[in-house]
This record gives structure tokens, sequence and C-alpha cells, in this order.
């Protein structure tokens, strides 16, 4: 299929044919709330830049006029994808996804399978483990501004990943999913439901990342919901390529005591936005999101996060540091927002961003919305160069200036690193940002 | 929550002082609502010229394109119904140079208002307006023989346009936004200070205001001019009578601060409860001027305000430093708008709110810096302090920078009073009230103490008087 997909702003009609072969069997709330989310996308205005939501971004990046559904990636380039699907050590388990279709088998080691994990493409999921798919599929709203865009996500979903942890079981090893985007101006829509039972814990790495170095679009949608002390850990990076755009949409659902910690990592894409909204619904319940952004030449890279407490006695953290090279612009908007009765709330926001040139841009609205009295909330934001007394302290014991530089700035990202608690996670998290300096250096 | 009501009750500050109220015969009266006709009468009564009113007229135009820009800003801004209000009243007289010619009920006012108390202090001259027109004014010989110009704003288009045609609607243009340009349309009273080069003003000058007629907008137009290497001081502080239906205060405040100059201008706003104070203040700062905002905002039902400083030369500064205090019924919207438009420009905001029973708070704030520049640098805090269950604060601030060569920093913190503080406190015999009033005061003495003294004992009394009396 090569016919433009989204034609000026809006989907042409061709594009809401039903994926092939994924369709007959999926059960009918499924495919009625996609037509439902079909007639949603077409009726959501377009987003101004006068709406708070989309303050300071650049909307003429956002057009995405030639996209293309994605086609199946032949047998070669799928077994080239297989040999690249590769980040951590050992795993729990893997699912490979190529232009949203799964190019190898599923792997979940029998251990967990035994007893009761669920790992398993969404597609199956659905037909499969349905009740369970639908009690937390797409329940919490992008209150963030891409309303059209999650609808959008919900018409043209394909595939992705649904994983369960039942009651007090714990994932001692992670599980990872690869999604590869591949061919030109084609688009994903990557999608993982992560759901922990009581007292459960799981650690979770998604790699969305360019097979090639064309254009393309990846509007995904991740979503947590974490069981009563439950504890969650989720890193996602995304490393497609320079070319393409994407749009994340990601929501955090705590329930009592649960805890649960987002890590995201943006390397690539010419414009991308990411939308992390975490929901403290539960009392005693805490969040760490947490976050890393890279990027170079005319990269745009806009973030919004809403810390929503709802209960007594929550806490969240949220960690997002920028390093800006070349042209780059970040954009930064992030709400604490504390409802009336949520006291004992603690609530911290930190952006900050260090700018490496004198053509860089650092935007920042750090927000707060608080409802309650007995908070501790605090929210900082910087923007500045690395100074020259550091520079100085590292010369002056032999440091070249552009080592020195490159140590400040790695150690600056690497303290939101740290935040995942999960050494394997951030060595592989790490590996990715050294080869990322590594190429802006060169 | 016994407590609560307890705090609330205690922190609440004397707005009586101010509740009060006297029938005035108005000479000049434009009716209600606004229209084309009610500009024409305006400019007719104060026999403008030809220039003005079509400024006017521009400026009701963009008024009425203008939606409210309730996207952003409270919807409380639709309870305004712009057809009931009266624009323009006066006494029609020209203001008194003489306390002896003021008339006697206008004085008895003014008596309740403090200010031949505060002439007789040290103050340098008192411009007070009472609704639209100044009614009284007066500089002392000392000022006026250094060639400074302190006069209400008519007077200052009329006779001394040479130096205010080049500013006026320069730093605020009337499209800014919908209120400045409903200022533009409708605007009368306020001052026009000039200030020769290298003077350097001792004393502050001061202006009251006061809004003295049910549903009657106070539409006051201040342009301040300091000149190369000259200092001025401006303080303005207002108090308004309750009236059971709203009422519009609707400035523009324009600064201009040249060469070396510096302006400090203090506000100590009070209005009653059902004032929506809708302002809009800015400052231009050329090379190696200072402007300070000192803003305390007490009163009214809704007020948005955030003073802006545009740096527009080589090292200059902008400041503002503000407190706001929001109870029952309040919100207190206020900010700080930093343009950076030069190298090696500086500013600084530091905003502390109090929230108290159901009040609420707001902190917009802007920081922009441009990558042509080099040197800027902006620090921003923001603290809030909840007093009650029910308070609540908002912090919205937007910073954009440009480049490697600058440095910005943003922190905000929210907190509630200690119970620590209180409990030790009251181990040493302060009631509770007395113990919230000395942490309140304690939250914002930092800032206080920045006020001239007599602003900031009035500001400690304001937070402390009422407390004493109001917890057994």
């Amino acid at each position: 299929m090569t016919e433009g997909l989204l034609e000026g702003k809006s989907v042409k009609r061709s594009f809401f044919d039903a994926p092939e072969g994924v369709d007959g069997h999926l059960p009918h709330w499924y495919t009625e709330a996609r037509t439902a989310a079909w007639k949603d996308y077409e009726e959501v205005p377009w987003p101004k830049r006068k709406h708070e939501a989309w303050r300071f971004a650049d909307l003429k990046k956002l057009a995405f006029d030639d996209i293309v559904d994605a086609a199946e990636v032949d047998e070669a380039e799928g077994a080239d994808l297989i040999t690249r699907s590769v980040a951590l050590e050992e795993n729990a388990g893997r699912i490979i996804f190529a232009n949203d279709r799964l190019i190898a088998d599923p792997l979940l080691d029998a251990e967990f399978a035994q007893k009761g994990v669920i790992f398993k493409p969404l597609s199956q999921a659905l037909v499969e483990d349905t009740d369970l798919v639908r009690l937390s599929f797409m329940q919490e709203p992008a209150r963030l501004g891409s309303v059209k865009f999650a609808a959008l996500h919900r018409a043209r979903l394909r595939d992705g990943i649904f994983l369960y942890i039942p009651k007090d079981v714990s994932l001692s090893r992670s599980v990872e999913v690869f999604h590869w985007l591949s061919g030109e101006n084609a688009a994903i829509f990557p999608h993982s439901l992560i759901v922990s039972g009581p007292g459960s814990s799981a650690a979770i790495a998604e790699y969305i990342a360019s097979a090639g170095r064309q254009p393309g679009f990846c509007g995904g949608v991740t979503d947590l919901v974490a069981g009563e002390n439950s504890r969650l850990t989720h890193v996602r990076t995304q490393n497609l390529s320079e070319q393409a755009h994407s749009l994340h949409v990601s929501s955090s659902l705590a329930a009592d005591g649960a805890n649960i910690r987002a890590f995201v990592l943006n390397l690539g894409c010419k414009w991308s936005r990411s939308e992390s909204i975490a929901r403290l619904s539960g009392e005693g319940a805490g969040t760490d999101m947490l976050a890393v952004c890279i990027p170079e030449d005319s990269q745009e890279m806009d973030m919004r996060t809403l810390q929503l407490h709802e209960k007594t006695h929550t806490t969240s953290n949220l960690l997002y540091k920028n390093a800006l090279y070349d042209e780059a612009r970040t954009i930064f908007a992030g709400l604490i927002m504390v409802e009336e009765g949520a006291q004992h709330t603690d609530a911290y926001q930190t952006c900050r961003n260090l700018l490496m040139s004198d053509q860089c841009e650092a935007n920042s609205m750090p927000g707060l919305e608080i409802n309650a009295d007995q908070v501790k909330c605090s929210h900082g934001s910087t923007a500045g160069p690395i100074t020259d007394d550091e520079l100085f302290y590292l010369r002056a014991r032999g440091i070249p200036e552009s080592a020195a530089r490159q140590l400040m700035t790695f150690g600056f990202v690497k303290g939101a690193v740290d935040g995942i608690g999960h050494d394997a996670l951030e060595k592989v998290v790490l590996e990715k940002i050294d080869r990322r300096f590594r190429r802006i250096l060169s | 929550m016994n407590t609560d009501t307890d705090a609330a009750a205690s922190i609440d500050i004397d707005r009586d002082k101010g509740d009060f109220h006297y029938d005035v015969e108005y000479k000049h009266d434009a009716g209600r609502g606004l229209t084309e006709e009610t500009i024409d009468y305006i400019a007719g009564v104060k026999g403008e010229d030809r220039w003005i009113t079509d400024f006017r007229k521009r400026a009701f135009r963009i008024f009425e394109d203008k939606p409210m820009p309730t996207h952003w800003a409270s919807e409380d801004l639709k309870a305004i119904n712009f057809d009931e209000i009266r624009y323009y009243l006066s006494g029609g007289d020209a203001p008194k140079r003489s306390w002896e010619d003021v008339p006697d009920e206008m004085k008895e006012t003014f008596e309740r208002l403090g200010i031949p108390e505060q002439e007789r202090k040290f103050l340098a001259g008192v411009e007070a307006q009472f609704d639209s027109e100044a009614a009284y004014s007066n500089i002392k010989a000392a000022v006026s023989d250094q060639g400074v110009i302190f006069v209400n704003s008519s007077e200052g288009l009329a006779k001394h346009p040479e130096i205010f045609r080049k500013w006026f609607g320069k730093v605020i243009p009337s499209g800014d936004n919908k209120f400045s340009a409903l200022n533009s349309a409708v605007f009368s009273g306020g001052s026009f200070i000039y200030v020769p080069p290298g003077v350097k003003v001792k004393h502050p000058l001061q202006a009251y205001f006061r809004i003295n007629a049910e549903q009657f907008g106070q539409f006051e137009r201040t342009l301040i001019i300091v000149d190369e290497g000259a200092e001025l001081t401006y303080m303005e502080g207002c108090t308004a009578p309750k009236f059971e239906t709203t009422t519009l205060h609707s400035a523009v405040v324009e600064l201009v601060a040249m060469k070396d100059a510096k302006i400090q201008y203090i506000t100590v706003q009070n209005w009653s409860a059902n004032v929506f104070n809708l302002v809009t203040k800015r400052g231009l700062a050329h090379e190696n001027a200072e402007i300070r905002w000192i803003d305390c905002n007490i009163g009214s039902r809704l007020t948005m305000k955030y003073p802006g400083v545009i740096m527009k030369g080589r090292k200059a500064r902008g400041e503002v430093i503000s407190i706001a205090l929001a109870n029952d019924g309040q919100h207190q919207d206020t900010g700080a708008k930093m343009i950076h438009a030069a190298d090696e420009t500086t500013s600084n905001v530091v905003s502390k709110s109090i929230s108290v029973g159901k009040g609420r708070s707001t902190y917009r704030g802007q920081v922009h810096i441009p990558k042509h520049l080099k040197g800027c640098k902006n620090n921003t805090e923001c603290d809030a302090l909840l007093i009650n269950a029910a308070s609540r604060t908002d912090t919205y601030p937007a910073i954009t920078v440009r480049g490697n060569q600058h440095a910005t920093q943003h922190e905000a913190s929210v907190s509630q009073v200690s119970e620590e503080q209180i409990f030790y406190m009251q181990q040493r015999g302060l009631s509770q009230a007395e113990a919230i009033s000395l942490s309140v005061n304690g939250f914002v003495n930092d800032l206080v103490r920045e006020f001239p003294m007599e602003y900031s004992v009035e500001l400690k009394r304001l937070i402390d008087l009422e407390m004493e009396g109001s917890v057994g």
C-alpha cells in the first residue's frame, strides 16, 4: 500500500480498512470502540498553537502528509532485525515487532508462564484474555492535549503487547519488547498494556527504533496499571530515524501502596512529543517519572507531564534532564496536581536543561495546582551551560576540554538514569546514551 | 475544623478601613455601557486633542474584537457585565492644588484614608485620584524645582505632549490584551511623571486610588518617564468601599527608564472583595537601567496582574517582588513577565503567596531569552503558603532560553504553616492566632523588608492587627 494515509490534516478513509488478518475473531467491544475512535479522530479539531497544551510546540512540524500504512517487512529484513534485537544480557521473555507485526515467536520463560504470567501480543490477548484486557485497555483519557492522536492510535492499532503479573508473583528478570519501524513514510501504532496484580513486581523495557533512516510516524500508547502494593518499572527508549515523527501517550495508574517507575530516553525523531500521566489513585501510592532527552541538529522534543495526586500519603518524583546540541529545541510542560483531600502529599518536579550550543532553545513550563494544604510540593527548572568553573576543575586535573565536556554531560544525564534503580536496565540505557554522545562528538 | 476557622479568622485583614461611601454628585457621567458615543463624551468633557480620541477609538475596536482570555485565565471573568459599567464619572473641576480648596466631604474621605497624615510626614507629593479625576494634587516645591513633572494624565497629555506622546502606548500597545485595549479606550486619571536627567527624587511620590461609585470601572493610566541617570520611587495604595455589584478596575501603567535610570514602583492593592482588578503593568529599561516592581495584592475578587520588564539596553535589570494574600472568594492571579532583549541583562522574580480559607493564589510567569544574546540571567522563586484544607495555589511559569550563554533557574515550593512552629510558639505562651500570625509574617518578612518603611509597617499591621482581636 503506497497511497497517502493522512492527506493534509485528515487521514484518508481508506486508511481505516481494518488491518487484514487480525480482525475476524476480535471481540465485539474492541472493534466497536475502534469504530468510535475513528469518528472521534475525525471530529476532534487539529491542535492549535493557542491551545495551552500545545504552547511552544512547532505545529508546522506535526504535519504528516505523506504517511502510509506500514507494510510487512520481507523475510531477509525480518531476519536482520531479529539479530539487531539485543539489549539485556538476560531476560525473562521478549517479543519483536516490525511494522506492528510479529517477526519472531514470543518468548517467555516457562518458570514464569507456569506462575500465570501472561506476556503475549495484544492481538492474541484480546481473544484469549479478553476480560482481563478489557478492564484496563485505554481507560485513561489523554489529558495533555493529544485526544485526537490517542483516538488515531485506537483506530489504527494493529498490535502490541499485553503483560500481566498475577498476585504476589515477582518477575526476577525483565521482559523486553522491540518495535521496529521500516519503510518510507511508514506509520506504526505500538501499544503496551502492563497490569500487575497485588503484591507483584516486574520490570519491562520497550525499545522503539527505525530500521533505516527513512521518515515515518510512530503513534504509540503505553498503559501501566499497578495493583495494590505492586511494583512496576518501565523503560522506554525512542531511537527512531532523524526524519521520523513520534507522538507517544503514556499513563500509569497506581493503586494503594503501589509504586511505578517510568523512564523515557528520547534520542531520535525530527519531532517527537511524549505525554506522560501518572495517576496516584491509591493511598500511599508512589511514582518516579524520569526522562533523558539528547536532541541535536534541529530536533524538537516535547515532553508534557502530569502528576495527579488523588489520595492521601502519595508521593511523586519527577526528574527530566535534557542536553541540547546544535539548533535543538526542547519543551517541558509539567503539572503537579494535588486534588482536594489528597493530604500528606509529597510531590517534586525538576527539569534541567544543559545548553550545549548557542543556537539551542529550552522551554520550560513547570506547573503546580495544589488543592490540599498538608502537602510538600516543589518544582525547579534550570537552563544553563556547563560553567567555566566546572570545566576549569577538570582541566586542572589534566582532562582535555572536549573530554571534560563529555564527562560533565554524561554525569548530568546519568542522574536521571540512576533513578531507574535496576542495574541491568540502567546499563542498557547508558550504553545507548554513550553511543549517542560518541556520535555527536565525532 | 475549628482550627481552620480560627486560622482563617486570624489571618483575615481589616478591609473595613476603606469600607465607607459618601454620596457624591457627579457633574459628568457617561452613563452605563460602552459605545463610540461614550468615548466621544469622555473626549468632549476632557477637551482632548484629536489624536487622543482617535487612539481611544482604535483601542475600542481592538477591545471589541479580542475574546475574553478564558482559555487560560479564570472563568470568573465572564461575570463582568461590560454593559452595566459606568465608564466615566467626574466632578468636572480642575484638580485642586491646595488642601483648602478640596470640598469638605472629599476631605473627609481622604482623612479616613490617611492621606494628609502621610503628607505631613515626608512624602514629596500626593496625587490622590478620587474616582476618575484627581481631586487633589500637590508636589512639594523642592521636587518641582528640580524639574519633576507630576500631574494627572489629562494634564500631562494637554500640557506636555512633547514628552509624553513619544512614549504613550509604546510600552504597552492597546492591543496587548483585552483589558489594556479597554483602558486605552476609556482611560482617565492616573499619573504622568517625568524626572529630568540626573535628578534623584529623594522621597517617594505617592498616589491613592479609590473607587467610589457602584459599578464604576476605574481606568487610570499612568506613564512614568525617568530620564538618564535619574531615580524615582513611586507608590500607589488602593482601598475601595464595598458594594453589592461587581466593580471593574483596569489600569495601564507604563514605565520608561532611560540609560542608567532607576525606577521603583510600589503597589499595595487592597480593593474590596467585589472588585475585578485587571491591570497591565510594564516597564522598558534602557542601557544599565533598573526597574523594580514591588507588588502586594491583598484585596479584590479577582486580580490579574503580571508586571513586566522589557530589558532593551545592555546590562538592564528587571525585578518583580510580589506578595499575594487570597482569602475566601478571592483569586490572586499574579506573576511576572521578563523579556530579555539585550546582552547581559538580568532579571529576578520573587513571589510569595498565602492562601487562606477557600482563597486561591496563582503565579504565572514568563521569561524569554532569545538566541542572539549572551550573558543573560534570570532567577525566579515562588513560594506558596497554604493555611486551610480548602486553600488552593497554582504555579504556571513559562521559561524560554535560547543559546548556551545564559543561565536561568526557577524554583517553587508549596508548604503549610508548620505545626512544630505553632506548637513551639504556643509553648511559650502565644495564642494560636498570634502564633499563626507570626508565622505568616515570618514567611513574607524578607519581602516586606523590600517595601519602604511606612509600607512595610502598614503591611505587617494589615496581617497582624486583625489577628490579635479575632481569636479569643
